[in-house]
């Protein structure tokens, strides 16, 4: 009994030990691989142009928010190693603050983005889940654009 | 605020990355504080200001305007 116990902690210990270093520099890797997969498995499944009719745009549209967020991955990813040959930090006070302010811009802007989508629905007829993905496509567009925004122009608050 | 970072940094023959590395940021940051472009921590500027042996004060000079 006594040696299951010390035998199950000494694997719980070297999994933690194993799972922080993971988590701080692989997860994000298995984390994007997963998500391709997952992409890849859902396009292969889906009927092509070739075969009967052409992409529905909202099929596009998902494709679309599933590239963006894969090349956010992987830019962060790249970012990371970068930094690690150059032995400097991934993340320091300056690339945090830039991120809040531009989750915070892109906030405000997302709820206009919402608005207009939300007239949209109304005036026209357009499938729900179309305009949801127009929604999300919108939303990491508009994060994206406001990071990029705020890491060029700074975050002095003089 | 302005600071004196890149004419410090030059009289200690640093480049950037070697200062961040020695203050423990990204040299993106390095960067816009010789801009100007970002004020810093109380820390960060304790840091650096430890980095070329002055106080803080001469490193960032606050100017106050009317």
């Amino acid at each position: 009994m006594t040696l299951m116990l010390f035998i199950s902690n000494f694997m719980l210990d070297l999994f933690n030990i194993k799972f922080k270093k993971m988590k701080k520099f692989y997860l994000p890797v298995f984390i994007i691989t997963v998500i391709l997969i997952v992409a890849g498995i859902w396009i292969y499944q889906t009927d092509s142009a070739s075969e009967s009719e052409a992409f529905r745009i909202s099929e596009i549209l998902h494709v679309g928010v599933i590239v963006l967020l894969f090349i956010f991955g992987l830019f962060f990813f790249i970012r990371r190693i970068i930094s690690a040959q150059q032995g400097v930090p991934p993340e320091d006070e300056l690339s945090k603050r830039i991120t809040q302010k531009a989750s915070s811009s892109a906030f405000y802007i997302s709820l206009f983005l919402w608005l207009g989508i939300m007239y949209i629905n109304n005036n026209r007829d357009v499938e729900t889940d179309l305009l949801f993905g127009y929604g999300i496509m919108g939303m990491a567009i508009v994060f994206a654009l406001s990071w990029l925004f705020h890491n060029f122009k700074g975050v002095s608050d003089a | 605020m302005h600071n004196r970072i890149k004419e410090l940094r030059a009289k200690h023959k640093l480049t950037q990355n070697e200062l961040a590395q020695k203050v423990n940021v990204r040299r993106e940051t390095i960067v816009f504080l010789e801009k100007g472009k970002y004020n810093p921590s109380l820390m960060l500027g304790y840091k650096v200001a430890q980095v070329f042996h002055l106080p803080i004060e001469e490193v960032f000079i606050f100017e106050e305007k009317d």
